[in-house]
């Protein structure tokens, strides 16, 4: 016999699947927003600014608003490519700011449970050839703190949403990022002075990839046919990378017995941080296939974490008196300690728009735009750190074509999308409180061009 | 749509969806060396590093930039893109034994001409390095300069002149040229700074106060560095107190203290965001006898706050004359010990910074 | 009592996945699903399901079992293992395992010719709280490698293709288990002030393995083959020091830090009755290529001796029986045998390499320790049918491994008596699921 469901029962289903669904979203995948805070996800998506919050089609509800996917009516695919090449200068030479670029890709599985409509998703950003890389620097090294490491990790979002009522899309993840602890000990002999063939090492390694967890979620909702508003949250998360290395070893020179080497070196940083932020946005259909949108975004930088850590180094040569004119051991080394960013919250507006003219049941095209503009979360680097940052302009074109003539093989339809974005930072002074300043003023600024193209499948 | 076709667009759609499977794996297999980071800004600063012989255009030791057999050459300063103005002493034909207590590194004149004062031309191309011996410029006539001169201090002005600052035992000087190459002839009849009893005034070096018309001095005397300023580069106010660079920090308790300051080397420079700086590099001369080279900001050029990590590595090197080449690029000339047939000599040595800066390329680079 | 269970079920589901979620697990010390089998169905049928899986299981005991699925499906559980390890009568210090497992199947809705060809799936193992973790000791520390493989997420995708109109019956499969190699740089130096400066540049680069399967059954019977490609996820690290007192060689750190060798696992099942499914597989692991976590330190420094492990044979029998099957519930009762022979030589003294990995004539001591095991496997599965479209599933399992006694050629420590290693490990687990 079969049991057929009261709302109130399919109703406790839909908490399972949500909760089922976190557990989900629990991968303890490389996954990181940054890439795509700056990039976006999705040509269509992209195009539009990223304003499309309360209103977003195809899978990239997975990283603009998970409510979103509750509202698809078959199961959706999505894969494509960005690259994106940042021309980010200082005084004039190019920074050699990494290219970024990657597939994204994503995935929405909608079902129904009684009156309940729920859906699974997960989408995310694969870098071209590694899941993420980590950077750490000098404590005074200039870097383009939002675009020299942090764009390169993997994002994974998985997600849940429901539809309790036609009007109203509830959905949420949690996701997980990782970060590394490296526990490094070398021991044996270092052949000096001629001996350096006898030099023979054996390592330990303790080595662990952790991961932590954050949240999203998001709300939309749609009081009318052409009126839709949309809410969504992301937590914060900062990567730690932690390094102990220890070399315990013996000395060989020639004429002189063995003697004890000790270094010891930790050190500790922030690699990655990504800031909560929170995003308001509407979206107005006035007239028959024309979508307008507007968003803010509360992004919640004061909170941000410094990439100049804490390191430390014991080093203690036990030197014969022989040999004290050829090695000379420091009495102490300084310590790094870490050093606050000082960066300030900022409030992100972000305009997107597109038109749809229908030339037929299977064929129809689309132009979009968007502008985004992005004030720098960072202070003047006028002290110690060099931790570069400029305001961003990002002005976002997008075409996009449905084709539906694939049937009876594919009951649906596809989407091909393609965004050119240009960001400008326009060039901002330096200046340096000591005019001893080893880094000295400077200027810079730049732009960061981004283009790429996305291939979504619909199934009705 | 035929059978047919739709077959065909069929298998077409199956061998594409696991292409992608594999795409998507062979993805993870390209990962791309990391970009190390660009050219970044530099203070000046240092770490200073030789120049090239390629750089010079002179084969043998790493930076020499000037040197010759049976010479000993010291203070030189150079102008931007310009010739090299230096001091020079000719080993005498039956030069009298050294001076056992001459001081580690330092010259031993006694054995050597009187000194005057040359200008070389640089070498062709993008040579950082000059030919000797080039022409002479200036020797000592006048009774105040008491038989030789040296340590010259070019300074380029608006209207094209060449006014050469240098000094002597009796003081520092002053000469002007209608042009660089031009003849120079002493400006007044004496000394702009004089020497008084043992306290010789020695290393000028003058820059034009930034944003402004009028002109600072600074040399040494005693073990001090001394600054004064001008309102035409010929008058000066010596300041109140010696020139303080800024307090020296020892790096560890090994650290020899600093007792005494010497051969200043000033330059003027515009920053990447149009301030300009006054840039003083001179010698911390240790309780030990060394000399490291250092180097004091200032935006007014008579405050001044010291980096505290000596500028040049090796030790022993003296009198810098820096050249800003462009925004991030110093170019240095300095002195350092050079044998002269058995006989303590000097020679001049380039150096530059940022370390990672090339200047010229190598002969293989790029290969 | 059973619509007691349909009607609070839900809500106890949802409980424990909370609790899936939010527990913070202590550290687990092995390759999981080489270990403990993966899913919570298999690991209570003696790892076997080469010839028969159907769900998220698929993904890594045979792609080609995506196929079968016709519902989506998405699952969730929790599993733990425990070891018992035994060194000359006193416990090793080995830490429990526990992690998480997640499965998903996407039948891809196609129609035409590809209508119910492809399905997409994947499974996925993650140890609570970490992603990747690995120790790499002397190798004159006493170890034992196999157990303790690194604990590491384990990622599979796949594809599973139905042949049904060719041949009734024939599936294959393909799909990509994936490790991370840990790759970088780190350079030290001192500078003239004596403080320490660093750069350090690591990345983790996707290493992977794919997962070839093809199964053929029919209604009371099937076949299965599967062969997995090795997985090496190494960790290399170059440490370069500079301006310090005295001058050090570059270091090289790291070595395999995750590895599941090469393995081809043969499987039948057959259903002589209805409510009874018999199941034998036959594995082979290549463990003859692996490398041993060590590596060469230096340029100059010696080579770590090879481990010198051997291909292994495990047999596998299993057998499922469905006691319930009325009123939307349907229940399954699971027992399974298997015998897995240690690759590892008894730790002993082997020959010494230099530096150009040739025997130096020496002999050095090598503990790499391992036991073969017997292992039993029990387990339960139930299936709730919610809707028409829509059911809940139900896996637990538990499993002994009992560790056969054995005696090294050498103590555990120079001049001690030889080395005895005996012990046991339990493993159990659940995962539920939604299919729609």
């Amino acid at each position: 016999m079969r049991i057929h469901l009261t709302t109130a029962s399919a109703l406790r289903i839909a908490l399972w699947a949500t909760a089922a669904a976190f557990a989900l979203v629990a991968t303890p995948s490389d996954v990181s927003a940054q890439a795509m805070d700056s990039f976006g996800l999705g040509s269509r998506s992209t195009a539009m600014g990223g304003a499309v919050s309360a209103h977003v089609s195809d899978p990239s509800a997975n990283y603009y608003n998970p409510a979103g996917i509750a509202g698809f009516d078959g199961v959706q695919l999505m894969a494509g490519y960005f690259y994106s090449m940042p021309n980010l200068f200082v005084d004039g030479n190019d920074s050699n700011v990494d290219d970024i670029s990657g597939i994204v890709f994503g995935l929405t599985v909608p079902g129904s449970i009684g009156p309940v409509n729920f859906a699974f998703g997960l989408g995310g950003h694969l870098p071209d050839g590694r899941v993420s890389r980590s950077r750490s620097l000098p404590r005074r090294q200039p870097r383009w703190e939002l675009y020299d490491n942090r764009p390169h990790r993997t994002l994974l979002s998985t997600n849940v949403a429901v539809e309790p009522v036609p009007w109203l899309r509830i959905g949420g993840g949690i996701s997980f990022q990782a970060f590394s602890e490296n526990d490094i000990h070398i021991g044996g002999e270092i052949g000096l002075l001629g001996l350096e063939m006898d030099t023979d090492l054996v390592q330990e390694v303790d080595f662990a990839i952790r991961t932590i967890r954050f949240p999203t979620a998001g709300v939309q909702a749609d009081p009318t046919d052409w009126l839709s508003f949309g809410l969504n949250y992301r937590g914060e998360y900062a990567l730690s990378n932690e390094l102990i290395g220890e070399v315990a070893v013996d000395l060989l020179t020639p004429g002189v017995d063995p003697f004890a080497a000790y270094v010891l070196i930790e050190t500790a940083s922030i690699n990655a941080f990504v800031p909560q932020q929170l995003s308001m946005g509407t979206t107005v259909k006035p007239l028959e296939g024309l979508m307008l949108s507007a968003e803010v975004t509360w992004v919640n930088w004061g909170s941000y974490q410094s990439a100049v850590g804490a390191s430390s180094v014991i080093l203690t040569i036990d030197v014969p008196p022989s040999l004290e004119d050829l090695i000379s051991v420091p009495d102490s080394i300084t310590p790094g300690v870490p050093v606050a960013a000082e960066f300030s919250d900022r409030w992100v507006p972000r305009f997107g728009g597109e038109y749809t003219e229908k030339f037929s049941e299977t064929f129809s095209l689309s132009g979009r735009f968007g502008y985004v503009y992005e004030n720098s979360p960072a202070p003047p680097q006028t002290g110690f750190t060099n931790l570069i940052d400029s305001d961003r302009h990002v002005f976002s074109l997008g075409l996009g074509t449905r084709l539906g003539m694939f049937r009876p093989l594919l009951p649906g339809w596809v989407d091909v999308d393609m965004h050119f974005q240009w960001s400008h930072l326009p060039d901002r002074d330096h200046v340096k409180q000591s005019p001893a300043d080893p880094t000295g003023d400077y200027r810079a600024g730049g732009d960061i061009f981004n283009l790429g193209a996305t291939v979504n499948v619909g199934f009705e | 749509m035929t059978r047919s076709f739709t077959t065909a667009i069929s298998w077409g759609a199956l061998v594409s969806v696991v292409s992608l499977v594999f795409f998507l794996a062979a993805c993870g297999t390209t990962a791309p060396d990391p970009n190390p980071p660009g050219d970044q800004p530099h203070g000046g600063t240092g770490e200073f590093r030789a120049l090239t012989n390629t750089e010079t255009g002179i084969s043998g030791t790493a930076g020499l930039a000037l040197a010759a057999r049976k010479v000993a050459i010291e203070s030189a300063a150079a102008l931007p893109d310009g010739p090299l103005f230096y001091g020079l002493g000719v080993l005498l034909e039956e030069p009298p034994d050294e001076d056992p207590a001459t001081p580690e590194g330092d010259v031993d004149w006694m054995g050597y001409e009187p000194r005057i004062i040359r200008r070389a031309a640089s070498r062709e191309g993008e040579d950082l390095g000059f030919i000797f011996p080039g022409v002479e410029v200036l020797a000592a006539t006048e009774a105040w300069e008491m038989g030789e001169v040296f340590s010259p201090w070019p300074v380029l002005l608006s209207d094209g002149r060449l006014r050469l600052y240098y000094a002597s035992p009796g003081g520092i000087g002053v000469a002007e040229a209608p042009s660089v190459e031009g003849t120079l002839v002493r400006v007044g009849g004496g000394p702009i700074v004089a020497t008084v009893g043992d306290e010789m005034p020695r290393r000028p070096t003058v820059v034009q106060v930034p944003g402004g018309d009028s002109f600072l001095l600074y040399y040494e005397i005693g073990g001090h560095l001394v600054g004064a300023t001008s309102t035409d580069g010929l008058s000066f106010t010596t300041f109140a107190d010696p020139l303080d660079p800024g307090a020296f920090v020892p790096r560890d308790d090994d650290d020899p203290a600093e007792v005494a300051l010497g051969g200043p080397g000033a330059i003027r420079v515009d920053t990447g965001v149009g301030r300009q700086l006054i840039r003083l590099y001179f010698e911390s001369r240790r309780a030990d006898g060394t000399r490291l080279l250092m180097m004091s900001g200032s935006t007014d050029g008579m405050t001044f706050e010291r980096y505290e990590i000596p500028v040049v590595g090796d030790e022993d090197r003296r009198d810098p004359a820096p050249i800003q080449l462009d925004l991030r690029t110093t170019l240095m000339y300095l002195h350092g010990p050079r044998q002269v047939s058995s006989r303590q000599g000097r020679g001049i040595l380039g150096t530059v910074a940022p370390r990672s800066v090339e200047l010229v390329a190598e002969p293989d680079a790029g290969i | 009592m059973v619509p007691s269970v349909r009607r609070y079920g839900p809500i106890l589901l949802a409980a424990l996945v909370a609790f899936a979620i939010l527990g913070d697990g202590a550290v687990a010390r092995a390759t999981p699903q080489d270990i403990f089998g993966f899913g919570a169905r298999s690991p209570g049928l003696a790892f076997t399901g080469v010839s028969y899986a159907d769900d998220y299981e698929a993904a890594f005991l045979n792609p080609a079992g995506f196929a079968r699925a016709r519902r989506r499906s998405i699952n969730v559980g929790l599993s733990a293992g425990t070891y018992q390890l035994s060194l000359d009568g006193e416990r090793y210090p080995a830490e429990a395992s526990r992690g998480m497992t997640i499965g998903f199947v996407l039948p891809l809705p196609f129609g035409d010719v590809l209508e119910d060809r492809l399905v997409l799936g994947g499974g996925f193992f993650t140890p609570s709280s970490v992603l990747l973790n690995g120790t790499i000791h002397l190798v004159e520390t006493p170890q034992f490698n196999v157990l303790e493989r690194s604990q590491a997420a384990a990622i599979q995708v796949g594809l599973g293709m139905d042949f049904h109109d060719w041949v009734d019956g024939l599936r294959i499969g393909v799909s990509v288990s994936v490790a991370a190699d840990v790759i970088g740089d780190i350079i030290v130096r001192l500078d003239e002030t004596n403080a320490f400066s660093s750069v350090v540049e690591t990345q983790l680069v996707t290493a992977f393995a794919p997962i070839l399967g093809a199964s053929y059954d029919q209604e009371t019977w099937g076949v299965g083959a599967t062969y997995r490609f090795e997985l090496d996820g190494k960790m290399d690290l170059a440490i370069v020091a500079e301006d310090l007192p005295i001058e050090i060689p570059e270091f090289f750190v790291g070595g395999s830090v995750h590895y599941d060798p090469a393995a081809l696992a043969v499987e039948g099942f057959w259903k002589p009755i209805d409510p009874l499914m018999l199941v034998l597989q036959v594995q082979t692991r290549f463990w003859n290529n692996y490398p041993g976590p060590q590596r060469q330190v230096s340029e100059t420094s010696s080579h770590p001796p090879d481990p010198d492990y051997s291909v292994t044979v495990s047999p596998r029998v299993a057998a499922e029986w469905e006691f319930v099957n009325r009123r939307g519930l349907a229940g399954e009762l699971r027992l399974g045998y298997a015998f897995e022979p240690t690759p590892a030589n008894p730790a002993g003294m082997v020959p010494a390499l230099d530096s150009m990995g040739m025997p130096n004539g020496d002999q050095v001591a090598l503990r790499y320790l391992d036991n073969h095991r017997h292992v039993a496997t029990l387990g339960v599965g139930l299936v709730f049918d919610l809707t028409d479209e829509a059911r809940l599933t139900f896996d637990v399992f538990g499993q002994l491994h009992v560790l056969m006694a054995r005696t090294h050629d050498i103590g555990a420590t120079d001049g001690a008596p030889p080395l005895e290693t005996t012990g046991n490990l339990l493993a159990g687990g659940w995962v539920m699921g939604l299919e729609y």
